[in-house]
């Protein structure tokens, strides 16, 4: 095991107070006789409950400014201030697992399952209703949005044919989808963050359970480190140097509590959500996010919130 | 920081949304939820401020798995009741999203 020494190039510092100091910092405070530590604590918390119970919902925004759409299967949009959620204007197509990119006010939801099939549609949001956008160039579901209304990405799914997964990355430019690359290994049911010229997407159905993570540069996916925990159905949320992948489950009808952080080159495990999960809508970054709704084995309208917090923390022996 | 180890408390409450379980809880106390509005927190003090705070009915562990088998064997009945005509077992899983599964608590 690494020292403190060989980590940060320094032994751990005798200090009169406390310092001003970064992430993992150690020392040694003088006056309290106690040794401390800065760790940036994350934890989730309850927010106010979907007005619709359901699954397959795609979200967007921020923690304080969210948007989560659609559900199996369903047309109903909702927005979320911070502490409740307000339904608006439906989609125009009722589905569930599409990609949705964007803001509260200027987002994009394209592809889902309907009631019979998967359909290829895109709707925009500009506050208060949907218009039709131009088709997906392949029609699936359970695929991941990333960036913005004008600048989105669309990444993987699954065709008609319900074994399967694709590698597919389709760019919209506020007009048109256009396909412009694919990934290494075919994923639906995945996670993801980013926007439109830096995402991620991990884990999701391959089929079967996969942990691995591919980032985006804008041209080209390349393959990094892997989950923790293979799964599938999960929520995503951040940047693809700085994300969240939270919940989903191993297999088909189970439901994990598990929630992995991503620094840029690996995952990490970090706090659970409170109630096991599946099929959440997600928005945020990766210090303030939130999951909504899902599959806990029953369709749920909980909302749970992610906040990291940094802090000072006395460091204690047994 | 709480675990998953040790001893447990086991409530029956509806999650009223915002300030239901805050961050400070989060951090104080081990807390899952379960179908059934079943939750499962580790037997503390500040997890049993929680309780009274939400008015949350207390459960043996038995009658608290009864609650969530009984959900989830529920779910599992409708699921399989729930057949279109001419649809795959794909197809089914694909509508109504896959069978639910048992579930044990801790």
């Amino acid at each position: 095991m690494a020292t403190y020494k060989e980590i940060r190039g320094v032994n751990i510092q005798s200090r009169d107070s406390d310092p001003t100091a970064v992430e993992g910092d150690v020392w040694y405070n003088a006056s309290t006789s106690k040794i401390r530590m800065f760790a940036s604590l994350g934890s989730w918390a309850s927010g106010g409950n979907l007005n619709t119970a359901r699954r397959g919902i795609r979200g967007c925004g921020t923690q304080t400014a969210g948007l989560a759409a659609s559900g199996a299967t369903v047309a109903i949009t909702e927005e979320y201030d911070g502490s409740s959620w307000t339904e608006s204007g439906d989609l125009g197509t009722a589905r569930y697992a599409g990609s949705h990119s964007g803001t509260q006010t200027a987002s994009v939801y394209a592809g889902g399952f309907s009631a019979t099939a998967v359909v290829a549609n895109s709707e925009e949001y500009n506050g208060s209703s949907w218009t039709e956008g131009d088709d997906l160039g392949a029609g699936r579901y359970f695929i991941v949005g990333h960036g913005t209304q004008t600048a989105a990405l669309a990444t993987g799914g699954g065709p008609n044919s319900p074994r399967n997964s694709v590698i597919l990355t389709e760019s919209y430019d506020g007009s048109s989808w256009t396909e412009i690359a694919d990934f290494n290994t075919a994923k639906k049911r995945h996670g993801g963050a980013g926007t439109q010229t830096a995402a991620l997407i991990f884990g999701g159905d391959s089929p079967g359970a996969t942990a691995t993570t591919e980032t985006w540069n804008g041209t080209a996916w390349t393959e990094v480190g892997d989950l923790n925990t293979a799964r599938h159905g999960m929520a995503g949320f951040g940047t693809n140097t700085s994300a969240i992948a939270a919940t989903g489950g191993p297999g088909p009808g189970t439901f994990s509590a598990i929630v992995e952080q991503w620094d840029g080159s690996s995952w990490t495990e970090t706090s659970n959500v409170t109630a096991a999960r599946r099929q959440s809508a997600s928005a945020g970054n990766s210090t303030l996010g939130l999951i909504a709704g899902g599959d806990t084995g029953s369709v749920s309208s909980a909302t749970e919130e992610w906040v990291v917090a940094a802090s000072v923390e006395t460091v204690a022996f047994d | 920081m709480a675990t998953d180890k040790g001893f447990f408390n086991y409530w029956v409450v509806e999650n009223s949304g915002k300030g239901f379980i805050t961050h400070d809880d989060s951090r104080k106390f081990w807390i899952r939820g379960y179908p059934g509005n079943v939750w499962v927190c580790d037997d503390i003090p500040e997890s049993r401020d929680w309780g009274a705070r939400n008015s949350a009915a207390t459960k043996t562990k038995s009658q608290a798995q009864t609650i969530v088998t009984n959900i989830i064997d529920d779910a599992k009945d409708a699921w399989d009741a729930d057949n279109e005509e001419g649809e795959s077992s794909a197809e089914k899983i694909r509508r109504l999203g896959s069978k639910p599964t048992d579930i044990t608590l801790p």
